[in-house]
């Protein structure tokens, strides 16, 4: 109840506008909404990609962080990048220990696409392997240590 | 306590204007978020107010920064969230319950526990009005110590339980190796009546397996012979008796093995040595030749067993000055591996041993009667076998290097495997 009037809140502002770059790709419902994101300036890394981002609330949204993944749909592809992990999983303190109510789909939307736009590493994450292999889907579960202040 | 706000929230629209103390909405709930403003009301400030009270008291657009629900939508549907409150210097407001709901999540988390509750934008303090209960208090106290000493209490409870084990593997061993006529006068007192948790007993007998294990290295060299004494010796006076007594035997034991050893270094090591320089790979071929490592381990395995009276040093120790073969050996020796587990297991096994050995010495009548005491079979059994497990050892070594020498290659023949060479290798000796 909770969650669905403010996430119907923040639906009815995101058809009215959003930022560029940013565009909603589904929201049948307010358990799973997609976005597609896209870096507007000419990083080579990301030049000319929209990428999908998933969103899961639980019924305590805001309360509650939602989780947020890439998804590899429709030909959308993971981006490179050292906090993103090739199965999806971004490593951002703001939708772990840092998330506040504060925080909404549009405004995690905006720091992951300049999370992007700043980076210049073409690299996962060390361990991506054995963390992809481990087969955690859910981020809640992972104690990321955020020592990156640079990213 | 909502529907009560949520009837507060109605006469404050009804009546907008009329300012509101926040100490009046203290006195309803048990639990409330006091405003910014309140805290800045002086008498000097209170004109300003007033007029600020004039106007509209709040923008229609204005939202709860949790729940997204604006004052406008308030005025359609009645909200369940709470009175308005506006907690910090900056522009967020928020209805109470949604602050209170935040406020309780962030609680769950006990790392966040204890931190002030800060606004997310301007990150000014939240200042939080409850009840005081000297009960919550004292929980959340409790919590934490709980928390803090979780650690320890398990580290506590390992080390009693390791204690706990030590003590009752040395109850054992003293009751193999002594028996149970000598054990009980050792445990119990001289008549086995006046029992007493004396600190000689409570140091001693969870010592006990340590010493055995470290009786096979030489860190203990010095201190071993007095430990007995310490010990065993009681009040009583020394006297000499044939057999002796076992205190006078424990506390000899490691003069004898001091003795044993130089006559095995003098006699002895030399053999040793070169036999064991023998089996082990030249400087040339150390690295490449796989199977001999594994021919090396075994042997060093053989010297594990027989350090049961600390010869595995004195065999160790000239070796480190002789040839670069014995210089692998030493530097194999320091790596923790198979060798260390050996070494514990062979330590702790010992008093079995010892036992087993005494028993079987018990079957033979002359010694019977000799040595009428368990104890001094048990002890003359352990020597024996470590006397023979050391000639065993040698003559083995002696052995290897013997075949060592008789080796080698076999040239490439059709329609022979490489297994069938080891096998006519092996015949041909």
């Amino acid at each position: 109840m909770f969650a669905q009037k403010r996430l119907g809140k923040e639906l009815s502002n995101i058809h009215k506008s959003l930022p560029p770059g940013i565009s909603i790709a589904s929201a049948s419902d307010f358990s799973n909404w997609k976005m597609d994101i896209q870096v507007l300036d000419t990083n080579p890394l990301y030049a000319d990609q929209i990428y999908r981002l998933n969103f899961k609330f639980s019924g305590s949204y805001p309360i509650e962080a939602p989780e947020v993944t890439f998804i590899k749909e429709d030909g959308r592809d993971i981006p490179m990048h050292p906090h993103i992990y090739s199965n999806g999983v971004i490593c951002l303190d703001l939708l772990g220990t840092n998330w506040s109510p504060v925080q909404n789909v549009e405004s995690v939307c905006m720091s992951i696409q300049s999370m992007l736009t700043s980076n210049t590493k073409n690299e996962r994450p060390p361990g991506d392997d054995t963390f992809v292999r481990s087969g955690y889907r859910s981020p809640r579960n992972i104690n990321f240590v955020y020592d990156d202040n640079t990213v | 306590m909502s529907h009560l706000q949520a009837q507060r929230a109605g006469t404050r629209r009804a009546n907008s204007g009329a300012p509101e103390s926040d100490t009046d909405a203290g006195k309803l709930s048990d639990s409330t978020l006091i405003n910014e403003d309140s805290s800045a009301e002086e008498p000097g400030l209170l004109i300003p107010l007033k007029r600020r009270s004039s106007i509209p008291e709040y923008d229609e657009e204005e939202k709860c920064w949790i729940c997204f629900e604006s004052r406008k939508d308030e005025e359609t549907s009645p909200s369940t969230h709470g009175v308005w409150k506006k907690p910090c210097k900056c522009a967020l407001t928020a209805h109470e319950s949604c602050l209170l709901d935040w406020i309780s999540d962030m609680e769950k988390n006990p790392s966040k526990m204890n931190k002030t509750i800060q606004c997310p934008q301007c990150k000014s303090n939240i200042v939080l009005k409850q009840e005081r209960s000297v009960m919550v208090d004292l929980g959340r106290m409790a919590e934490k110590l709980v928390r803090q000493t979780n650690s320890i209490a398990i580290f506590a409870g390992l080390g009693s339980a390791f204690f706990v084990t030590c003590t009752v593997y040395g109850v054992n061993a003293i009751y193999l190796i002594c028996g149970t006529k000598e054990a009980n006068a050792i445990i119990l007192g001289p008549n086995g009546r006046d029992f007493e948790w004396s600190w000689r007993l409570a140091t001693g007998l969870p010592m006990l397996p340590m010493v055995l294990i470290v009786s096979r290295t030489r860190l203990m060299d010095a201190t071993l012979p007095i430990l007995p004494l310490i010990y065993f010796c009681r009040d009583e006076p020394f006297y000499l008796t044939l057999p002796p007594s076992p205190a006078i035997t424990l506390a000899l034991l490691p003069y004898a093995r001091a003795l044993y050893e130089t006559v095995y270094n003098r006699f002895l090591l030399p053999y040793d040595k070169k036999w064991t320089a023998e089996i082990g790979p030249t400087a040339a071929t150390q690295g490449i030749e796989e199977d001999n490592v594994g021919l090396e381990i075994q042997v060093r395995d053989m010297d594990g067993d027989e350090a049961a009276n600390g010869n595995l040093d004195a065999q160790e120790e000239p070796a480190v000055a002789g040839d670069q073969a014995d210089a692998w050996r030493v530097e194999r020796e320091l790596v923790l591996g198979p060798e260390t587990a050996n070494l514990v297991v062979g330590a702790l096994l010992f008093p079995g041993v010892v036992a087993a050995m005494g028993g079987v010495l018990g079957k033979i009548p002359f010694l019977r009667r000799v040595l009428p005491e368990r104890f001094h079979r048990n002890i003359l059994g352990g020597c024996l076998f470590v006397l023979i497990k050391d000639i065993f050892t040698l003559y083995y070594k002696y052995k290897r290097a013997k075949q060592r020498r008789s080796r080698e290659i076999m040239n490439y023949q059709k329609r022979t495997v490489r297994r069938d060479v080891n096998t006519t290798a092996t015949h041909r000796r």
